[in-house]
């Protein structure tokens, strides 16, 4: 027995104008201080209105909200008691926001410990809808979060049914303006999002599609989406493509670029998409003779051209580093400059750290901590994989 | 090769952890107790229950217990005896087994989840560990 979880979407150019069909009272809005700025949350708000629906804004959201952000937001609803919480922004600001809402719920919740198998009861209270403004985290489909101890260094990612929204609104005017560095950053994330999703063990006919259809609209879009900010078409996709590539590993797994990538985060503060992007090509070449069938598959679909599977996989790989490159993205953890030293001083931590997280034990073929130390060691000189 | 959940199967269980210097490294820092419940199903008509005290590296009691009120354990799992078999076996996750509500997890789980290591020292200790199943 598995599931299939997914909120309603709500997408296209006026989606939303959707909020002035939801029923209540009170909203809180989650978002951060720069969406308030460029007038996002007033768009948000005019919609509301029109539902006769009153509001409070929370947007003391930082890149990798910190569980102290999280206890306050929480605190703010407790307080002024919403029966619709919406996330608005990128992963930060929705994931927080989900976590708020868990907590608004049982306000004794360690963020930490929640986890899939407890009851939150999380609708007594309010219900969720998830507004993203980038394409590329897909938080607003998915029931996970991610907060970040700031004492320990620690990105923390935890997750419940529960906190999966009940409506996700995909309003591409909402990400028309993205810098390039943010459709980068986040992009990478998303095509990181679909690969992992692909290759889970947890792999799924439910998942596969999603995944697939993802990889393939990123691979047109997104170089396009970067290159030229009036290109609605790929804005628009890349939009829809983040939101189904994360249908896809929220409902598998995600696998070892996001577990590196946390672990490089919480040490170094390099942004997510930025990590994960960076170390999935040498995921994938440390996978590529387990998954070959697997990626080929993928290959295959985005319409690669290969003689083996082995072949058309590593064409997968060529094909991702050449977007990275594309969109400017470093290929090594060198290319960052993170100092060596202060890399192999946290090393012992990180592996563990990526060694520990859920998905480890679901990728097609499990390191054990050498192996993860050495992935982390060439990733950081941009030496391929040859282990 | 021991049957399942029963004494011998224990005793193989501690003698694994308490001679593995891995295992005493990587659960250093782990100490709290563990009631297994195997509810009954078409595999066993019966409920059965053991009982494992984890110390610091050490396994210091696992015993079958035929009254589970005798104890008070920190954490508590349960899940019929074919459940359990298909988790031990490898034929379900651990993880979906909880997600989808087919093995029940008492206890306050902040602190497992803040001990990765000790769980995977754990798993990493007993991989040798071949066990019988009654069908």
């Amino acid at each position: 027995m598995w599931y299939f979880r997914n909120p309603l979407i709500v997408f296209g150019d006026d989606a939303l104008e959707h909020l002035r069909e939801i029923k209540g009272k009170r909203a809180l809005i989650v978002t951060d201080a720069v969406l308030v700025k460029l007038g996002f949350v007033d768009k948000v708000a005019r919609e509301l209105k029109h539902a006769g629906i009153e509001h409070r804004v929370f947007s003391e959201v930082e890149p990798d909200p910190s569980v102290d952000t999280v206890r306050k937001g929480a605190q703010v609803a407790l307080e002024y008691e919403p029966d619709w919480l919406i996330g608005l922004g990128g992963g930060s600001a929705m994931d927080a926001a989900k976590m708020i809402w868990m907590l608004y719920a049982q306000p004794d919740t360690e963020p930490y410990a929640i986890v899939p198998f407890q009851d939150y009861d999380a609708r007594s209270k309010a219900r969720m809808i998830c507004i993203p403004t980038t394409a590329g985290t897909g938080s607003e489909v998915t029931w996970f979060m991610v907060v970040t101890d700031t004492v320990e260094r620690r990105k923390i990612a935890v997750g419940t049914p529960e906190a999966l929204p009940d409506i996700a609104i995909l309003d591409f005017r909402l990400v028309g303006d993205m810098p390039k560095g943010l459709v980068a950053d986040t992009g990478m994330d998303a095509l990181t999002h679909c690969v992992e999703g692909f290759g889970s063990t947890w792999r799924t006919d439910f998942t596969n599609g999603p995944a697939l259809m993802a990889m393939k609209l990123i691979f047109k879009y997104l170089k396009r989406s970067y290159d030229d900010a009036s290109d609605k078409e790929a804005r628009e996709h890349m939009l829809n493509a983040s939101a189904l590539a994360s249908m896809a590993w929220s409902n598998g797994m995600a696998g070892l670029a996001h577990n590196m990538g946390h672990a490089l985060g919480g040490f170094f503060h390099v942004t997510h998409g930025k990590s994960v992007g960076l170390y999935l090509p040498y995921n994938m070449q440390y996978l590529t003779e387990a998954g070959a069938e697997v990626f080929a598959e993928a290959a295959r679909f985005i319409g690669l051209k290969g003689k083996t599977d082995l072949e058309l996989t590593r064409g997968l790989v060529s094909g991702i580093k050449d977007m990275a490159r594309h969109l400017g993205q470093p290929s090594s953890v060198k290319e960052l400059n993170i100092d060596k030293a202060a890399y192999e001083k946290a090393l012992p931590e990180m592996v563990a750290r990526a060694i520990g997280e859920a998905s480890t034990p679901t990728v097609l073929r499990v390191p054990d901590e050498k192996d993860m130390e050495r992935m982390f060691l060439y990733a950081y000189e941009g030496k391929t994989i040859d282990f | 090769m021991a049957v399942f959940a029963t004494q011998e199967w224990l005793d193989e269980i501690a003698k694994l952890l308490n001679e593995d210097p891995a295992y005493a490294e990587g659960a250093k820092g782990w100490e709290g107790d563990f009631l297994y419940i195997i509810e009954p199903d078409e595999l066993q008509p019966n409920p059965s229950y053991y009982y494992m005290d984890l110390y610091h590296g050490k396994c210091r009691k696992a015993v079958v217990l035929k009254d589970p009120s005798k104890v008070k354990a920190e954490f508590e799992l349960s899940a019929t005896y074919s459940v359990w078999k298909k988790i031990l076996t490898g034929e379900l996750d651990g993880m979906k087994a909880m997600i989808t509500r087919k093995m029940k997890f008492k206890g306050a789980i902040a602190k497992v989840m803040k001990d990765t290591k000790s769980q995977q020292a754990y798993a990493k200790a007993l991989a040798p560990l071949k066990t019988e199943y009654v069908k």
